[in-house]
C-alpha cells in the first residue's frame, strides 16, 4: 500500500517543483479568465486547482503532491498573484493528502474513482478557503458555504473528467 | 541594519506574528496600525517599497469585491437602505474595511517574507528545522525555473497562434487553454526528467548531508528579536484565553 | 591503452514494447578514447548513452540483458547518485541541466553533494571555470548566460567531479557555430591533455570528427559498423554529394524569382526593456525563394521571423505579406497562407495522436471531416510518418516530432513557410531530413525562409543568403556569390571556410 502513496525519488521531487510551477502559471491564466467571467465564484480557478492537485498526486504521489501545492501557494504569494494565497498553503496540503488517501484505495482506471478522489479533495480544499472567506473578509458563513459548495461541485465533476483524460494521455505518451 | 543581515528564522517569526495579528485583531485601528508597522519595517530595512507596487491593483480589485459582497450580503447592524430585494445594513462598510485590511496585511506580510531571503537561506533554514537537504534544496529550483517556464508558456501561445488559434476574447482564451496547456505539461515533464537525471548523476542525495557554500549562524540580536516577538504573541494569547477560563 | 569500460548488451527492451531498442552491442572503451556515436532517426543512440551512464535501468525503466561495467563495477549494482565517480553526463539543453541561480553554485553543486570541504570546492570551481574559458564568471546569474556559455557552465559542473569518462548527448545541437567551435575545442583539449575518455552522440560532423578516434554507426539498435574517423568522413561526403545532386535547381540559378511574397520596409523593433531586436530592416522575399537568414545568437534573426508572422509589431516601418499590410484585420487571412515552424516542435504538439495533431488547424477552420482526413494522410505521407498515425506524438523522436510539426503546418497548404531554426536540437541526419522536406516544398513553388545558424545547411539548400549582425542585415546575396563574401561573413563570426575546407577535402 505504501508504494501507492509515497515516492521519494529525485524524479518525483523535481517533477513536483516543475509541475508546481505549471500549476501556478495555469492558475494565473484561469484566474484572468475568471476575473471577467465569474469574479466572485472563480469556478475555472477552482477547477484548475482541483485538477492539478489530483494530477500531481497521480503522477508523482506524495510528498510530491504537497511540495507542488506549497510551490504553488508560495510562488503565488511571492509574486503577489493572489491576496488569499496564504490559505492555499493549507488548502493545497490538505486537499492533496485527502486525494492521495482516496486514490490509493482505487485502481484509478474508472471515471468514478477519479470523481470520488476529487470529492475528498475539493471538499477539504474548499473548506480551507471557506474559513479564509469567513475569518478574513467576514463573509456570512451561509454565503461562504454556498460559494464553496458550488466551486467544489463544479471542480469535482470537471476536474475528475480532466484528470482521468490527461493522466491517461500522459501514460500513453510514455513520458512518465 | 539591512534586511539581509537578519536570520531567516527571525523573518519567519515576524511573518507568524503578522499573520497572528491579522487573524486576532478586530478593529480598524488595530489592523491599520499593524499594517503600517509591517510596511514601515520593509521600508526601514530595504529603503524601498517598489516591489510591492504590483499588489496595489490586485488589492483595489479585491477591495471592490469585498465591498460589493458585504453591501449585498451583510445582515448585521441596522437597515439603512432598501431598494427592492437589495438591503444595505449599517455594519457592511466597517466589515468591508476590516476585511480589506486583514487581506492586505496577510498579502503584504506573505510577500514580505517570501521575497526577503535568498533561496539558499530558505534551504538552510529548512535544514535547521531538520528537513533533509534533498527536500530543502527544492526551494532554489522553483526560483530558477519559474521565469524560464513563464517565457516558455508565452512561446507555446505564440506557436499555437501561428497555427490559427485565436486568443483575443475571453471565450477564445477559454478555448485556448487545452491546446496551450498540454504542450506546456509535456514539456515540463520532459524538463523535470532531464533535470532530475542531471542532478542525480552529480551525486544528489548520495549522502545524508552535503557541503553548502554558506551557513546560517543565529546572532544575538536575532535571538533578542525572536524572544521579543514570541513574548508579544504569548502575552496577547494569554490575555485572550485567560478570561475564558 | 587500458580498458575502462565494457559494454555488453544482448537485448534492451522498454516496458510494454516487444522490439528491443538495443541488441547485440559489444564493445570496450579504452582510456583516452574519443568515441563518436552516430546513426539514423530513433536508432538507439541516446539509449546506448543512457546504458553507460546507468540511467538505464536505474532511472528509465527497461529490461537489460547483458552487462555494463565501468572500472570493473557492474552498473546494475550501482546507485545512480554514485555514478559521478565514473561518468560525467551532459545533455543537449543546457537550461534543463542548470539548477542553480549563479555560476558558482552550479559548478559547486556536485562537489557539495560529495561533501568536499568548502575551501577545496572554491579552488576546484575556480580552476574548472578557468579551463572552460569562463574565469571570473562565479557571480554571474545563470539566467543571463548565452547558450554557448550555459553549455560551458554545464561542462564545468560535470568536469569538476573529475570522472574518468565524459558522456555527451548532442552537446552542441542548440549552439551557434561560435559556441559549437568553443565547446569542441575544450573537449579536444581535455581528451589530449588530460587523457579524458569521451563518448558522444554526434550532432554536427564538421568539428567533432577532427578530434575523434572511433566512430560507431547504429542502425535499429545495433552497431552495424565501426569506422575510423577519416573513413566515416569520406563515406559521409559521398552520401552528402548524392543528396545534394538533387539540389541543382537552385545552384544553377535558372530560376529568377520576381513576384514579391513578403517585404519589410525600414523595420525596427525594440523590446520593452529597450533591448534592440531588429534595426532598419529592408528585405524583399520573392516567390520561390529558399532564403536562409544566418547570424550568431542574438543577432536578431528570430525577431525578424516573428515580425514577419505578426507575433511582434514593429516599432517603426512597415511589413507586407502577400501584398497586404500586416494589420490585426489581415493577420488571420495571412496566417492561413503562411506556415511558421518553430525551433522546438514541443511548443505546439498537444494531441494524443498524430492525426489529431495534424488536423488541428483544419478543425479550427471548420473544414469537413473527409477533407481533413484526406489532408492528414497527404501531409503525414509527405513527412514519412504515415505509419504512426494513431501513435502518441510524444513517443516519437525529436526529429520525428519536428517532422510532425512540419506536417501540421503543411496541412493548411501555405504558400510561404517560415522556419525558425528548424534543425536546432537535431543531429545532422535528422536536420537534413527536415531540410530535404523544405527543399521539396520549395521545388513545388513554395517560398521558404529559414532562420538558421547552420551554415552548411544554409549553403547547401538556399538560393539566397541574408546575414544578420547586431540586429541589422549585413549582407543579402545570392548563394552563387557566397565565395566573394567569405571575408565579410567571417568578420561577423560566420565562418564558412570550415565548410569549404570540408568540401575541398571531399574532392581530393
Amino acid at each position: 500500500m505504501k508504494e501507492k502513496l509515497v515516492r521519494t525519488d529525485t524524479k518525483a521531487l523535481v517533477g513536483a517543483v516543475i509541475i508546481g510551477i505549471v500549476f501556478v502559471i495555469m492558475e494565473q491564466v484561469t484566474g484572468r479568465i475568471d476575473a471577467v467571467l465569474d469574479p466572485t465564484l472563480l469556478l475555472l480557478n477552482g477547477t484548475c486547482w482541483a485538477f492539478f492537485t489530483g494530477l500531481i498526486v497521480l503522477m508523482y504521489k506524495q510528498p510530491a503532491g504537497i511540495i507542488a501545492g506549497l510551490v504553488e501557494a508560495i510562488v503565488a504569494m511571492a509574486t503577489a498573484y493572489s491576496p488569499l494565497a496564504f490559505f492555499f498553503l493549507f488548502a493545497n496540503t490538505i486537499g492533496s493528502i485527502v486525494y492521495s488517501l482516496i486514490a490509493m484505495k482505487f485502481s484509478m482506471e474508472k471515471l468514478s474513482h477519479h470523481i470520488l478522489a476529487q470529492i475528498g479533495c475539493t471538499v477539504t480544499g474548499n473548506l480551507c478557503v471557506m474559513a479564509g472567506l469567513i475569518y478574513v473578509i467576514h463573509l456570512d458563513w451561509k454565503i461562504a458555504l454556498l460559494s464553496s459548495c458550488i466551486t467544489a461541485l463544479v471542480g469535482t465533476i470537471v476536474a475528475g473528467i480532466l484528470t482521468k483524460s490527461v493522466y491517461g494521455s500522459l501514460r500513453k505518451s510514455a513520458l512518465l | 541594519m539591512g534586511l539581509s543581515k537578519l536570520d531567516p528564522r527571525t523573518k519567519l517569526v515576524w511573518y507568524a506574528l503578522m499573520i497572528y495579528f491579522s487573524l486576532s485583531c478586530q478593529t480598524t485601528v488595530q489592523l491599520g496600525s499593524v499594517l503600517l508597522v509591517c510596511i514601515m519595517a520593509s521600508f526601514i530595512l530595504t529603503r524601498s517599497l517598489k516591489q510591492y507596487k504590483s499588489m496595489i491593483m490586485i488589492l483595489v480589485l479585491l477591495g471592490l469585491q469585498i465591498l460589493i459582497v458585504q453591501l449585498i450580503f451583510c445582515r448585521e447592524g441596522v437597515l439603512i437602505y432598501q431598494w427592492g430585494i437589495l438591503k444595505i445594513y449599517s455594519e457592511a462598510i466597517p466589515l468591508a474595511i476590516t476585511g480589506i485590511l486583514k487581506a492586505s496585511l496577510i498579502f503584504f506580510a506573505s510577500m514580505q517574507f517570501f521575497t526577503s531571503a535568498s533561496p539558499q537561506e530558505f534551504t538552510l533554514m529548512l535544514m535547521k528545522f531538520k528537513v533533509p537537504y534533498r527536500y530543502a534544496m527544492l526551494a532554489g529550483l522553483s526560483v530558477r525555473f519559474f521565469p524560464l517556464m513563464k517565457a516558455e508558456y508565452i512561446s507555446i501561445m505564440d506557436s499555437q497562434r501561428t497555427r490559427g488559434l485565436k486568443m483575443e476574447s475571453v471565450w477564445d482564451n477559454l478555448k485556448s487553454i487545452i491546446p496551450t496547456f498540454l504542450p506546456f505539461l509535456y514539456r515540463a515533464v520532459r524538463r523535470s526528467t532531464e533535470t532530475a537525471l542531471a542532478m542525480e548523476l552529480r551525486g544528489y542525495g548520495r549522502s545524508r548531508t552535503r557541503t553548502f557554500s554558506s551557513a546560517l549562524a543565529i546572532k544575538q540580536y536575532d535571538i533578542a528579536l525572536i524572544t521579543a516577538m514570541l513574548l508579544v504573541m504569548i502575552i496577547s494569547l494569554t490575555s485572550k484565553v485567560l478570561p475564558l477560563i | 591503452m587500458e580498458t575502462i569500460a565494457k559494454i555488453n548488451i544482448e537485448r534492451l527492451v522498454f516496458p510494454h514494447e516487444e522490439k528491443p531498442v538495443l541488441k547485440n552491442i559489444c564493445f570496450e572503451i579504452n582510456q583516452g578514447d574519443f568515441i563518436v556515436i552516430t546513426g539514423g532517426v530513433a536508432s538507439g543512440k541516446s539509449v546506448l548513452l543512457h546504458s553507460i551512464t546507468g540511467a538505464i535501468p536505474h532511472y528509465h525503466k527497461a529490461e537489460l540483458t547483458g552487462q555494463v561495467t565501468i572500472l570493473g563495477n557492474d552498473l546494475q549494482d550501482m546507485h545512480l547518485n554514485k555514478m559521478s565517480d565514473y561518468v560525467g553526463y551532459m545533455m543537449q539543453e543546457p537550461q534543463n541541466q542548470i539548477i542553480s541561480l549563479d555560476v558558482y553554485e552550479e559548478v559547486a553543486f556536485g562537489l557539495g553533494n560529495l561533501e568536499i570541504p568548502l575551501q577545496q570546492i572554491d579552488q576546484t570551481v575556480k580552476n574548472t571555470l578557468e579551463f572552460v574559458g569562463l574565469a571570473g564568471y562565479e557571480n554571474r546569474q545563470t539566467a543571463s548566460l548565452s547558450g554557448g556559455e550555459a553549455q560551458r557552465v554545464v561542462l564545468a559542473s560535470v568536469l569538476a567531479l573529475n570522472a574518468p569518462i565524459l558522456i555527451l548527448d548532442q552537446p552542441t545541437a542548440e549552439l551557434d557555430p561560435q559556441g559549437r567551435d568553443e565547446l569542441y575545442r575544450r573537449l579536444a583539449l581535455l581528451n589530449k591533455t588530460k587523457n579524458l575518455t569521451i563518448v558522444l552522440v554526434m550532432d554536427r560532423i564538421e568539428e567533432v570528427l577532427n578530434y575523434a578516434n572511433r566512430v560507431f554507426y547504429i542502425q535499429d539498435g545495433e552497431i552495424v559498423r565501426q569506422y575510423a574517423p577519416e573513413e566515416y568522413y569520406k563515406d559521409q561526403i559521398e552520401q552528402r554529394r548524392e543528396r545534394l545532386k538533387n539540389n541543382i535547381f537552385f545552384h544553377t540559378g535558372n530560376v529568377v524569382p520576381k513576384e514579391i511574397v513578403a517585404e519589410m520596409i525600414n523595420v525596427t523593433y525594440q523590446y520593452k526593456n529597450n533591448l534592440q531586436g531588429c534595426a532598419d530592416i529592408n528585405l524583399e522575399i520573392y516567390k520561390g525563394d529558399f532564403l536562409s537568414v544566418v547570424g550568431l545568437n542574438g543577432s536578431g534573426k528570430s525577431t525578424l521571423a516573428k515580425l514577419l508572422i505578426g507575433l511582434m509589431k514593429p516599432s517603426k516601418g512597415e511589413i507586407k505579406v502577400f501584398n497586404q499590410p500586416l494589420t490585426k484585420e489581415n493577420l488571420p487571412e495571412i496566417r492561413v497562407h503562411t506556415g511558421f515552424l518553430f525551433q522546438n516542435p514541443d511548443y505546439q504538439i498537444f494531441a494524443s495522436t498524430l492525426e489529431e495533431e495534424v488536423g488541428f488547424s483544419l478543425k479550427l477552420r471548420g473544414e469537413q471531416n473527409e477533407v481533413i482526413d484526406q489532408k492528414i494522410d497527404e501531409c503525414l505521407r509527405f513527412v514519412g510518418l504515415q505509419n504512426y498515425k494513431k501513435m502518441h506524438p510524444q513517443r516519437l523522436s525529436r526529429g520525428q516530432r519536428q517532422l510532425l510539426a512540419l506536417a501540421s503546418i503543411l496541412v493548411n497548404d501555405p504558400n510561404f513557410i517560415i522556419a525558425d531554426e528548424p534543425t536546432s536540437g537535431l543531429d545532422e541526419n535528422q536536420g537534413y531530413m527536415i531540410m530535404d522536406k523544405l527543399f521539396a516544398l520549395a521545388k513545388n513553388g513554395k517560398t521558404i525562409l529559414v532562420i538558421t545558424h547552420d551554415l552548411t545547411m544554409a549553403r547547401n539548400y538556399s538560393n539566397r543568403l541574408v546575414a544578420m549582425h547586431n540586429h541589422r542585415i549585413q549582407l543579402d546575396i545570392s548563394i552563387k556569390d557566397l565565395d566573394k563574401h567569405l571575408a565579410t561573413l567571417n568578420a561577423i563570426g560566420l565562418d564558412f571556410h570550415n565548410i569549404i575546407s570540408f568540401r575541398e577535402h571531399s574532392c581530393k
